[in-house]
């Protein structure tokens, strides 16, 4: 397949993906064209084991994970409230509710552990199925369907936990 | 309700990421004119670039004594704040934090983490805390806490150091020109001068801009600092990254 074409069919898909990891515009684009190099650089090796989408997003998670240990970087899904949640659609008090929600919702899954939040991304975010899930993380099918289990669990748990989200601020200071 | 269930609205309204167009085409000609050069260069000998790195680790364990300047926020005008904090980070690298994210990184790699709770119990860790407390010792007195936290989160402090340690490049800020908007008082956009010093002593130099907001809550402190579109701050990294191709006529 010609890079271009590459490129242009599946860089939007692997920015997404590494846009929730790092959650910077610029930084997400740097890595997208990063995990296109690589790819570049192992076309001849692809062997269609797997999807196009599934190789290039277990070669950006390689990636990131490589960006966040040179650049030190502590925890993925931090949340920017004034960039990231578009609620303009809404009447102002159902703006406010549902601008809540996301909120919770991003601090729910800043807090759980790693590899919840990885399974939740890739399943319910980028909708990867249990199998290009297990082959992107590196799991059995049997380990991605328990961790998506406790991960589920462990984020209710989380989101109605109460007291502990204050005004939609994130507190990463602990 | 079943959790899977009670998620799937918000899970749904995360997909929604905006990409800028001109963003994507910038990248991919970047990455065009990449693999462009990988076809026509020879790559540098791998032993070499490993050499290069054991002599700048050897060097940087054996010169670098770093030195920490406190000083109190609460006295000064908004462009010494400003001056503090660029002073932090354009003198570099500093290996202190360096040390200490390696601690916790090794600390991570090296314990097992099976439960909610476990996690829990590594965030309570020294290392973790001792990494946590050195960004309010470094940066506290001049940052809001939101933006403190923001900073810490987007990487947006120490943004340049570990290109510093693994490049072997000392950066030193020069010069600085204050620019308070004329309509925003609180908005400054300071014009930054840099240089960057190889093992071999040869040094460069770079201009670029920033920005800082000052909190209306908190008079005297950050409430927001951001890097500027085509501020010149990717092109540092650059520098820092390929710099021989600077220096070369």
């Amino acid at each position: 397949m010609e890079m271009e074409q590459l490129y242009r069919g599946y860089s939007d898909k692997v920015y997404s993906y590494i846009y929730f990891l790092v959650r910077h515009r610029e930084c997400a684009e740097d890595l997208t064209q990063e995990t296109f190099y690589k790819a570049y650089k192992g076309l001849d090796t692809f062997n269609k084991q797997a999807s196009t989408t599934t190789w290039l997003l277990k070669i950006a998670r390689n990636v990131t994970y490589d960006y966040f240990r040179r650049k030190r970087v502590l925890q993925f899904f931090t949340f920017e409230k004034k960039h990231d949640i578009e609620t303009n659609v809404l009447s102002p008090e159902s703006r406010f509710e549902h601008k809540e929600q996301l909120a919770r919702m991003y601090d729910s899954l800043s807090k759980l552990k790693k590899d919840y939040q990885e399974v939740l991304l890739l399943r319910k975010i980028q909708e990867c199925s249990i199998q290009e899930t297990a082959y992107i993380l590196g799991w059995t099918e049997a380990k991605v369907k328990m961790k998506m289990m406790r991960a589920l669990e462990a984020l209710k748990r989380e989101f109605h936990k109460e007291g502990d989200h204050t005004n939609g601020t994130i507190k990463r200071i602990r | 309700m079943e959790p899977s269930k009670e998620f799937d609205k918000l899970f749904e309204e995360m997909k929604d990421v905006e990409r800028s167009e001109d963003a994507k085409q910038n990248s991919w000609l970047s990455l065009k004119s990449r693999i462009e050069k990988k076809s026509r260069r020879n790559i540098f000998p791998a032993f070499i670039s490993l050499a290069i790195i054991a002599i700048a680790s050897f060097l940087f364990m054996t010169f670098t004594n770093p030195s920490e300047t406190e000083q109190s926020a609460q006295s000064l005008s908004n462009e010494e704040v400003i001056q503090a904090v660029l002073e932090r980070e354009y003198n570099g690298p500093n290996m202190e934090i360096s040390r200490l994210m390696d601690d916790w990184l090794n600390l991570q790699s090296t314990t097992k983490i099976e439960t909610q709770e476990e996690n829990d119990q590594l965030l309570q860790s020294k290392e973790y805390q001792d990494l946590m407390n050195y960004y309010p010792k470094t940066f506290g007195e001049y940052f809001t806490e939101d933006m403190l936290t923001n900073a810490i989160s987007t990487s947006m402090v120490f943004k340049y150091n570990h290109y510093l340690i693994d490049n072997d490049i000392d950066m030193h800020l020069e010069n600085v020109k204050m620019a308070q908007e004329k309509d925003h008082p609180n908005i400054y956009r300071p014009i930054i001068e840099i240089s960057l010093t190889n093992s071999q002593g040869q040094k460069i130099y770079h201009t670029l801009k920033e920005e800082f907001i000052f909190s209306t809550s908190e008079p005297g402190k950050i409430g927001s600092y951001n890097g500027v579109k085509d501020g010149g701050g990717m092109e540092l990294r650059q520098k820092i990254q390929y710099f021989n191709s600077y220096t070369e006529d």
